[in-house]
């Protein structure tokens, strides 16, 4: 503590620097820039940043413009090649200056300018927002007041978005996400390295870490500046880092340039290559299905036809690209944090908890080059178009392209991680059966799963739902138990004669549905009972809504039952899977027919190797897993 | 058809007036959908009697075959309230499972359409954040419609997680 400490810090109290820092501190944002959002997080309401009504307005400002300088094109170029007059004879100024109008029309384009100006500026003083110490708030509009609440607990994500225009200007804007299509709360626009910083603070009062709570800064004292703009007054005061500024609040890594936990960062030719290989194929099918119709016909003309599909293809695939352009995942204390971008940047944190499923995809032209592109699930809707590029698809991904490193690097955040081995070795590309945890389809299911009959199938254990599915184009479903909102099981009359059935977990999100078909209707049953149990008992245990309350790393994601001892789910729990309501169901349906294999009507905890590993402690689930890892290597 | 899935529980069935309500829905609709087959053929082919017939023939076929087995939906359908979650069964040739926990539950509906009201039943309909949950409980009574999302209503409450 040999520098100074500000007076007001978040206890009003000097705080020892107790806490090691979980990171470097972040060298973007000054020690003045966290003052500053300290100002603006004091429960009083705020303003944006003065320009924030040229970039919201000034868009259409330039297409006004943008429409004179068209109408008058001609005539400017008259100016200066007077030789070319008589060109814009019957352009609308032209005729304007004919008519006799001119000086209303001038007058006319005058008030609206002027109009535009006052109700840009009207609606920024009346655009205000504060930070307590469980909310968020917006109050937007002139004639339409709009009051917008966003409570800590449910933020899903806080997407910082950087508009080339507002990078141009160093401004960016906070868009904090709630559990609904249409409930962001827009903080827009504020600085950039103060934007980064606020965001910090918003993430840190959500997580519930220790600190007073509410009104952090005694109000009056501080803020005497912030009640006018919501940006730093001080420039450039880089003083440097004070040792009473709690950690996790220099922590979150201020922009691209500076992730200091970047794991996962998209090398260009890769994601070029395979988003060429994904349309590879069809490419080749549109190319020959042409040829065929053109033969056919004998008509080449039919030819241009294809030219604008082509553009539009061509188009859409570049745009897709140029999104994924520089990506780039990091963990932060607070979550994951996505990055893209090359002109206009957006940088999301998703804060454990937020991300409601995980599908892992290999199509079939990645196979030989090992790639595999990871998705989630997530509450809000991605923003499209907001800002710029509309790639709504874009907000689901969490590796566009990556490598089985890259893969275990994503896992690794949002899954614990003594699961991230089992996942990759049995899951991504594995194909054994209950020797490696798997449940897996009967032989009688051939017909529905030509190829793929031992490799579709599931795992389960106290936290996770995995889905394997698919040899062509692998597909892997993971399920956060603590996640799932409804489980079903459903048999339709054809799977009901050859005794199959479909389980499937219900989620969040726009891959809310994680199914699998054609099991065995035993194994379903025993799935559907274990499943109601397992989620139960994962949702008591979830302490994601305040992610670090319990003082931890705020790790994984997921945040599925903490792996101890004491975790909620006991084990007499698990010893039966049947519903605590009616008879044994197990016991009821391997008298009717016979069991596809031992597990169905065994007790879970009777076969070391059964498909659901039920570990009462996280050393007994890393010892599990470090044998099966030996067993791999045996195996291949 | 004893070894087709089955999940024992104390199911509390559904009124089976209810049934009444899916057999004239059944050819309220089977009856509309002949109708406009029939007026579209009947410009589209210029009166060729042999297609209308036919495609007018077979919607009639299959509504009657739907309404034969809206006697097995109905008693298909049922319910039970465990002690952590909501389960709900239905379909006779298409089966399907639901179990919702309370605490998942957001908001539960209830709905009365006209038919619906002719023989004093109400529908349930339970809301989760997941858009594919699909859990809909028709054919209550209206008492009991009220009371069991009360019930729902209350474990929720107590229950409350978050998504």
């Amino acid at each position: 503590m040999s520098t100074p400490t500000p007076p007001n810090d978040w206890n009003g109290q000097a705080q020892p620097p107790a806490h090691p820092s979980p990171g470097a501190p972040n060298p973007g944002v000054s020690q003045q820039t966290h003052q500053d959002a300290k100002n603006l997080s004091d429960g009083e309401w705020h303003r944006m940043h003065p320009l924030t009504p040229l970039l919201r307005g000034g868009l259409t400002l330039l297409v006004f413009i943008g429409v004179l300088i068209a109408w008058g094109r001609d005539r400017i170029i008259g100016w200066f090649f007077p030789d070319a007059y008589g060109y814009y004879e019957d352009d609308p100024i032209t005729m304007l200056l004919e008519s006799g109008w001119l000086i209303a029309a001038i007058a006319a384009v005058v008030v609206i300018l002027i109009l535009c100006v006052v109700g840009f500026y009207v609606s920024y003083r009346m655009r205000t927002f504060r930070i307590t110490g469980d909310v968020v708030e917006l109050r937007e509009g002139i004639l339409n007041r709009k009051h917008r609440r966003a409570p800590l607990g449910r933020i899903q994500s806080i997407e910082m978005q950087k508009p080339w225009l507002a990078r141009i200007f160093g401004l960016a804007k906070l868009e904090i996400e709630q559990a609904s299509s249409d409930g962001k709360v827009e903080l827009s626009f504020l600085k950039a390295d103060l934007a980064t910083a606020l965001r910090g603070e918003i993430l840190h009062r959500a997580s519930g870490r220790k600190r007073e709570e509410g009104q952090a800064t005694p109000q009056g004292q501080m803020a005497p500046q912030g009640h006018t703009s919501g940006f730093s007054q001080q420039p450039g005061a880089h003083a440097g880092f004070v040792g009473g500024v709690r950690n996790e609040f220099l922590n979150p890594e201020a922009d691209l340039q500076q992730q200091e936990h970047q794991l996962v960062s998209m090398h260009a030719g890769r994601l070029i290559a395979s988003s060429f290989l994904n349309f590879l194929p069809w490419a080749v099918f549109l190319t020959i299905a042409i040829i065929v119709i053109v033969v056919a016909t004998g008509e080449w003309l039919i030819l241009l036809g294809f030219v604008p599909t082509a553009i539009i293809t061509v188009v859409a695939v570049f745009g897709q690209l140029i999104g994924q352009l520089r990506f780039s995942v990091a963990s932060t204390v607070n979550g994951i944090r996505v990055s893209r971008g090359l002109a206009s940047v957006t940088s999301e944190t998703i804060p454990p908890g937020r991300i409601f499923s995980i599908t892992v995809t290999q199509p079939m032209m990645w196979r030989p080059f090992g790639w595999w592109k990871v998705s989630y699930g997530r509450a809000t809707m991605p923003t499209a178009s907001s800002n710029g590029n509309s790639q709504a698809s874009l907000g689901t991904v969490l590796l566009p392209v990556g490598n089985r490193a890259d893969v275990e690097a994503i896992l690794r955040l949002v899954i614990s991680p003594d699961r991230v081995p089992f996942v990759m070795h049995e899951a991504l590309e594995g194909s054994r059966g209950i020797e490696a945890g798997f449940i897996t389809s009967p032989k009688r299911a051939r017909a529905f799963r030509w190829f793929s009959l031992k490799r579709n199938g599931m795992h389960a254990n106290d936290e996770l739902f995995v889905l394997r599915k698919g040899r062509i184009w692998r597909t892997v479903n993971i399920v956060p138990a603590a996640r799932v909102q409804s489980v079903s099981i459903s048999q339709g009359p054809i799977y009901g004669l050859a005794k199959l059935a479909r389980v499937q977990f219900h989620t969040v999100g726009l891959l809310g549905l994680m199914s699998l078909g054609a099991m065995d209707q035993n194994d379903v049953n025993v799935i559907f009972g274990h499943a109601n149990t397992t989620v139960r008992g994962a949702m008591v245990s979830d302490k994601s809504e305040t992610w670090g309350s319990d003082g931890e790393a705020a790790k994984p994601a997921f945040d599925g039952p903490p792996p101890s001892p004491a975790y909620a789910v006991a084990p007499e729990t698990l010893q039966h899977l049947q519903p605590p309501a009616g008879p044994p169901m197990g016991a009821r349906i391997v008298q009717t027919g016979p069991p596809a294999h031992p597990s169905a009507s065994q007790p879970p905890q009777a076969d070391p190797n059964r498909w659901t590993q039920f570990s009462p402690g996280a050393q007994q689930t890393g010892d599990q897993f470090g044998d099966q890892q030996s067993d791999y290597q045996d195996g291949r | 058809m004893s070894d087709r899935i089955e999940i024992a529980a104390e199911w509390e069935r559904v009124e089976p007036r209810y049934l009444w309500v899916q057999l004239i829905s059944t050819i309220i609709g089977g009856v509309v959908l002949m109708a406009i087959v029939g007026v579209i053929l009947f410009f589209a082919t210029s009166q060729n009697w042999l297609a209308i017939g036919l495609s007018v023939g077979g919607i009639f076929v299959l509504t009657l075959i739907n309404a034969i087995f809206s006697f097995f939906r109905t008693r298909t359908l049922g319910y039970v309230q465990r002690q952590d979650d909501f389960m709900m069964r239905q379909g006779m040739m298409f089966r399907r499972f639901v179990a919702v926990p309370y605490g998942r539950l957001q908001i539960v509906d209830i709905e009365q359409g006209p038919i619906e009201r002719m023989f004093g039943l109400k529908k349930l309909k339970f809301v989760t954040a997941a858009a594919t949950s699909g859990v809909v409980l028709p054919g209550l009574s209206a008492a009991r419609a009220e009371s069991l999302r009360d019930e729902l209503v209350a474990s929720a409450e107590t229950r409350r997680a978050g998504l």
